[in-house]
Parts: C-alpha cells; structure tokens; sequence
C-alpha cells in the first residue's frame, strides 16, 4: 500500500465523516411559511360601529374599529339609514331588517377627522389631511359587469392624494356600504376624477 | 561422516581391494545413492521437519512485523468498511430522527399556537393591558412547551414576559408576517448564543364576525419563542447513541478482519516455508492444502509441481548413481584378471632374459602396460569411493615432518638432485595417513613426472593450517591449463596422448584433501616452475 493510496483514502474518509460532523445539534433555518393566519375576534361584534382605515409607521394600512355605543341617538349627529335610503333615525341608516349601519358620508366624516388619542398611541396616522373639506357625499352608482360601484364626490382637490390616502378612502366607503374589496370606488374633487379603483387592504 | 555402513567402508577403504567383495545385489543395494550432499539425506527423513534452521543456508527471515503488509491492508479495509458504513447508517439515522424531531416539534407548536392565538378577543387598535393577560395565558398553554408570546400593532408592543420585544425574532420573520397581503403563518429555527429556538409568526385576521371583512389583515401579529433546548438535548443523546453504537461496531469488524487475515496469511506463511524448504533440498516439503479457494488452488499446485520435481531429481540421482556404479563395477570386474595377469607377467619379466630379444621386448612392454593398468584400475576404483562418499578418513596424530619424510623414503624419492625437503620439524597435525601419503606421493611424482628436478617439499604451519608446499623447476603449468589441473583425464598437451600417469593422480589428491576439509592450490612461480599447495586445518 503507497503512501498515495494511505492519503486518498484519509481524504475519503474525511470527505464521508464531513456531512456527518457538519450536521450535528440544530442549525439555524430560513423563515418556512406554514399554515394559514389565525383569525381573530374583533370587538366590537355588535351594536353601533364602523370600522376606519389610517396607516401605520410603515405606510400600511391598518383597519381601526370604533364602537359607538349608546352615544348613538337623535341627539347625536349620526344618523341611520334603511337600504333605500330612507332615514329611520336623523343620520341613521337601517342595513337590513332589525340591523342597521352609519350612514357612509358619517363614516367618512370621521375618517377625515383622523385618528383618535388611543389610536396615535398605537401609532396609527392619516394621509388625508382634508380640514375644512366639507362632508364628503357617498352615492351607490350602478352595477358594473357584476360589481358595486360607489361613487364618493369631495369638496377639495383630489389630484395630489397619494396612493395611501386614495386607498383610506376606498376602504372605508367600501367596508362602509357592506361591499368589502369588491366595490370599484371612484373619488371625484374640485379638481376632477381619481382613477376607478378597489380596496386592496 | 560419509557413510552410516562400516563394513561396507572397509571394503572399499581397502587399499588393495581384493578379495573381499561381497555379493552383487547387497552391493548394488548398499551403492544406492547416498545423495551428493548432506541435505538430501536429509530430506529423505520424514521426522525432519520442513522448518528447521539448517546449517546449509541463510536461516528463514523470521516474520517481522510489515507497516503495509496484507494483515495491515486487510484490517485497514475492513475497519475502512466498517467505519464508512457505520457512520453513513448512523449519519442518516441521525439525520432522519433529526429532522422528524424538529418537523414534529415544529408542527405541533406551529398548530397549536395558531389554534390558541385565534381564541384571542380584541379591539382595533389594541388594548395593551387586555391583550398581554390573553398573552400570558396563551404562553402557558404552550405545546409542547411554554412559549414567550409577543405581540405587534403598528407602534404597540405587548408580550406575555416582562421585556415587551423579544432579541429572537429575526427582522426577515417580521417582513414576512407584516408583508401586505400575507395570509399564512410562518417559523424560523435561530440559534442565539449557542441557544436554538423556534420562533413561529401568525398574523392575525378578522373572523368574519360581526360584520367585519373576512380573513382580511387586523395588523395585529403574534410571535412566540420556543426554547428548543430539549429537543437539542434529544439529539445529541442521538449523536452519542450513534458514536457509542459505532465504536463497537468497529471493534466487532476487527474480529472478522484478523479472522480473514489469519486465513489468507496462514496459507501464504506456510507456502512461504515450504517454498524455503524445497529451496533447501528438501523436495518431499508438502502443503497441508484444505479448502477449495485459491489458496488451497495454489497449495495443491505447489504440491504437485513439488512432487514432480522430486520425481526428476530422483530420476537424476538414480541415473547418476547408475553410472557410478558401472564405473565401480568396472573397475572391482578387472583387478581380478588384472592380479592374475600381474602374476603371470612377473613370472615372464623374469624370464624374460631367456627369450630372444623381440620377444622379451614384447614380454617386458606387456609387463610395464599392465602395470599401468593395474594402477589406473586402482585409482579409478578410489575415485569412484571418493563419488560415492564412501571414503572415509582414518585419523591419527602424526608428525607432519615425519609423514612426509616416510613418504620419500617410501617411494625411494632420497636423491638430493631430484628432492630437496625442506621440512619444519615437531608439527603435530591429526589426518590419515594414508591418504596424506597419497597427497604427498602424488605432487611429488607429478613434479617429477612433468616439472624438472629440483623438486622442493616444503612443510610448515602457517596459522592454524598446516601447509605442504611442492615446487618444481620445470617451465610451469600453461595459463590455460591452470583451471584443469585437477580435472579428471585432463591432458594438458593434446598431442602428448600417452601420459605415464593415471590421469587421476590430481584429482585424487584433490578429493582427499577436501576429505580433510583442505584446499589445494596450483601456480606458476615468477621464476619458473609449478607450484602446489596444500593446506590442512590442524
């Protein structure tokens, strides 16, 4: 036996023991994705409500629940709406037998009133900085190749709205009117019509 | 040391021969081949061992341990299996456990974590002080072990622990939980401060409930940390269960190595001493061949081609042993007319003055001729002895000076113009005297024979030998010749075709010297003449 043959078959030997010692104990992994998203209860789950969209610290959006509890009366400046439109209560409006909802143009008011104390704690902002633009008008338009269409009129400019702040609008008319993501919603201000779009938080 | 038969030496030891022979066939019996060397005696003895260090030869190198030999290979390979194969088997074992351990662990935290942060019940945004009590309690339900539980909306920070973030969590996992649009869970394995842990994200998303968006983001995720120092503590007792299951492993497969190396060396060993042996003259060497794998193959093989060759050389001995014989026979066949026809051819030499002078010419030629004749059927019949190892030595303590100068006086050799001895007196030497006359007689006719007179008997003791020396005056012996002085008819003038010698008379002298374990030597000295030397041990 050469000595050749002593170092090849130290060399294989190495290379065979290599895999074996080079995987011992745990190593580290890369981030496996596994499973779906945990659904969680979101309060509140009754009652008078509306959910709000504003934006986190980096840019996202991020959905907001307020409840309105019994504030909700005809002293209040809400007022509930049936799905004709008609107003049960002053800014009231009735979703549907024995459930109702706020009127959109309310809950649009309040978005543009931005984020309450509790929800800046948490971070959250708006990019629709619109104070003194009056009371946005929400009207359902007709379906459009089998979607809802809202159409929401502003009394500001509109043009230079980033794509966040179009997006705050868009969703909170939408989850707003009942539609989710699926309504198609076009925004309209002083300065003319931002391009049709849907919900995509 | 010759010959085991005494009686059978007598005979041919006796100088005149006659009379005393004995039967054919018990001579021809006793006239075997007595083999042409000590070994093959030897050989013919079956108590004789084939592994006995003999005088004849370099002893057997004795086994010496061999770096690389074929144990060494052998053991080196089987170990090399062993090793390559217990380690591959407990490599992937290993492996395999491994991964089961940490797929199974991973599974069942990932899914029960899931399944414990959807019991969760919040407001958006989150109430910090709610939501670390729900954590809390979700850590301690960890499986399959608590779990540090932290939570993350937009700027808030709540854990189940008393440190709000954790140092764990990789920046990677969090982009991937908080990436917009992510809808799945996700886990990572990190290894801190020689720590592991699993680190596991779950978005959370609306239930559908209460009229909220379906499986659309809340921004709230939820991380948990797992310590998974248990599981390492698993493995490694895996590890060490594989190396302690290796290491015996390997100690078992050196059983089968030396088992497999004793059975290829065992073989080889054995072939390796007869194959000494029969180099050694011992032609009956066999293998003991068991088995039918190569070895055994190359055992009988051996075997065979050892038994022909025996049979060769046996056929050989017998043939030479033949021709010895005849050349003995021949020679016993013609001293008997021979000493009849001495008789009568004295009687007419005698007489021979009475005839007329042709006839006693053709009377006395006749006479001279068998005298000759006589003498070379002696000298053959003592070189037959000498071929036989029939010759034996006969010692006795002489006076070296005394033997020669009996051998002169014997021969009549007293002329100082023919012999000038120069003889060292008081050196007593054991040898035959017989023989030593033979030696003695013979130089010192050759000399007169072929040399010219001076011819100078020198005798002294020069270290433990005792040396004979016989020069003559004559023109020296041809350089030609010199090799075959000793040789058996050698006629060193081709034309000189009638020799009033032998022919035999060197080569006697020669063989008995050696009887005596001596050596004879011949040379020309410078100025002129022959030189033989004789030296006995003493």
């Amino acid at each position: 036996m050469s000595m050749r043959e002593v170092t090849w078959i130290r060399r294989t030997a190495a290379v065979l023991c290599l895999p074996a010692l080079a995987a011992c104990g745990i190593q580290g992994s890369d981030v496996v994705e596994a499973g779906g998203a945990a659904t969680v209860a979101v309060e509140p789950t009754g009652g008078t409500k509306l959910m709000l969209y504003f934006v986190g610290e980096d840019g996202q959006l991020m959905p907001v629940t307020r409840s309105l509890g019994l504030a909700v009366g005809p002293s209040s400046d809400l007022s509930l709406i049936d799905d004709n439109g008609r107003v049960l209560v002053p800014h009231y409006e009735i979703d549907g037998p024995g459930d109702y909802r706020i009127a959109t143009d309310t809950v649009l008011r309040t978005l543009l009133e931005g984020p309450d104390e509790e929800e800046r704690a948490a971070g959250l902002t708006t990019r629709l900085n619109l104070h003194g633009a009056g009371e946005p008008h929400v009207r359902r338009e007709q379906f459009r190749d089998g979607r809802p269409a809202l159409s929401i009129r502003l009394a500001t400019r509109v043009q230079d709205f980033d794509t966040v702040a179009h997006q705050q609008l868009v969703c909170t008319a939408a989850y707003a009117e009942g539609y989710g993501g699926a309504a198609t919603v076009l925004v309209t201000g002083t300065d003319g019509a931002l391009p049709e779009t849907r919900c995509e938080a | 040391m010759r010959s085991r038969t005494g009686e059978d030496d007598e005979t041919r030891s006796d100088p005149a021969g006659r009379g005393r022979r004995r039967p054919k066939g018990h001579k021809a019996k006793d006239r075997r081949p007595k083999g042409r060397k000590a070994q093959d005696r030897r050989a013919k003895d079956p108590g004789v061992k084939a592994h006995v260090p003999g005088d004849a030869g370099p002893p057997p190198r004795r086994r010496r341990p061999r770096p690389f030999g074929l144990r060494t290979r052998l053991v080196l390979a089987f170990l090399l299996v062993a090793a390559v194969g217990c380690g591959t088997t407990a490599a992937l074992t290993y492996r395999a456990a491994r991964n089961a351990i940490l797929e199974q662990t991973q599974d069942t935290a990932v899914t029960a974590f899931r399944q414990q942060v959807e019991t969760l019940s919040t407001r958006m945004p989150v109430d910090p002080e709610g939501l670390r009590t729900e954590l809390q309690r979700i850590a301690r339900l960890g499986k399959p072990r608590p779990w540090r539980v932290y939570a993350e909306y937009g700027r808030l920070r709540v854990s189940s622990t008393d440190r709000p973030e954790s140092t764990v969590l990789t920046p990677e996992l969090r982009r991937r939980a908080t990436a917009v649009g992510t809808t799945h869970g996700s886990f990572q394995r990190v290894v801190k401060n020689g720590t592991p842990y699993l680190t596991i994200a779950v978005p959370a998303v609306f239930s559908g409930r209460g009229g909220y968006p379906a499986s659309r983001p809340t921004g709230l995720v939820v991380y948990a940390v797992m310590d998974l120092g248990e599981e390492e503590a698993n493995i490694e007792a895996m590890v060490l269960a594989a190396r302690d299951g290796a290491l015996p492993a390997l100690l078992v497969a050196l059983f089968p190595a030396l088992l497999a190396s004793r059975g290829v060396l065992r073989p080889v060993r054995e072939l390796r001493r007869a194959a000494h042996s029969m180099g050694r003259g011992r032609l009956d060497t066999r293998i003991h061949a068991k088995g039918s794998d190569e070895l055994a193959d190359l055992a009988r093989t051996f075997n065979e081609s050892a038994a022909a060759l025996e049979r060769s050389v046996a056929e050989l001995r017998r043939a030479e042993a033949r021709a010895r014989r005849f050349a003995s026979d021949v020679s016993h066949e013609l001293r008997t007319p021979l000493a009849g026809m001495l008789a009568v051819t004295e009687v007419l030499d005698e007489d021979a003055g009475a005839l007329d002078s042709d006839t006693a010419r053709a009377v006395r030629l006749i006479s001279a001729e068998t005298g000759k004749l006589a003498v070379l059927v002696e000298d053959l019949m003592e070189i037959s002895r000498f071929d036989a190892r029939a010759a034996e030595l006969h010692t006795d303590e002489v006076d070296a000076a005394e033997a020669v100068r009996k051998t002169l006086i014997n021969r009549h050799w007293t002329d100082p113009q023919q012999i000038v001895p120069l003889l060292t007196e008081g050196i007593r030497v054991r040898l035959d005297p017989r023989r030593f006359d033979v030696v003695v007689a013979n130089l010192v006719g050759n000399a007169l024979r072929h040399g010219r007179p001076p011819v100078t008997v020198r005798v002294y003791a020069e270290g433990d030998r005792l040396v004979t020396e016989v020069a003559d005056r004559g023109p020296g012996v041809p350089d030609d010749v010199l090799p075959h002085v000793f040789d058996r008819f050698y006629k060193g003038d081709p034309a000189r075709t009638r020799s009033t010698g032998s022919g035999l008379g060197l080569a006697i002298t020669q063989e008995n010297v050696r009887l005596h374990g001596g050596t004879v030597d011949v040379a020309n000295r410078p100025d002129g003449g022959a030189v033989f030397t004789v030296r006995i041990p003493l």
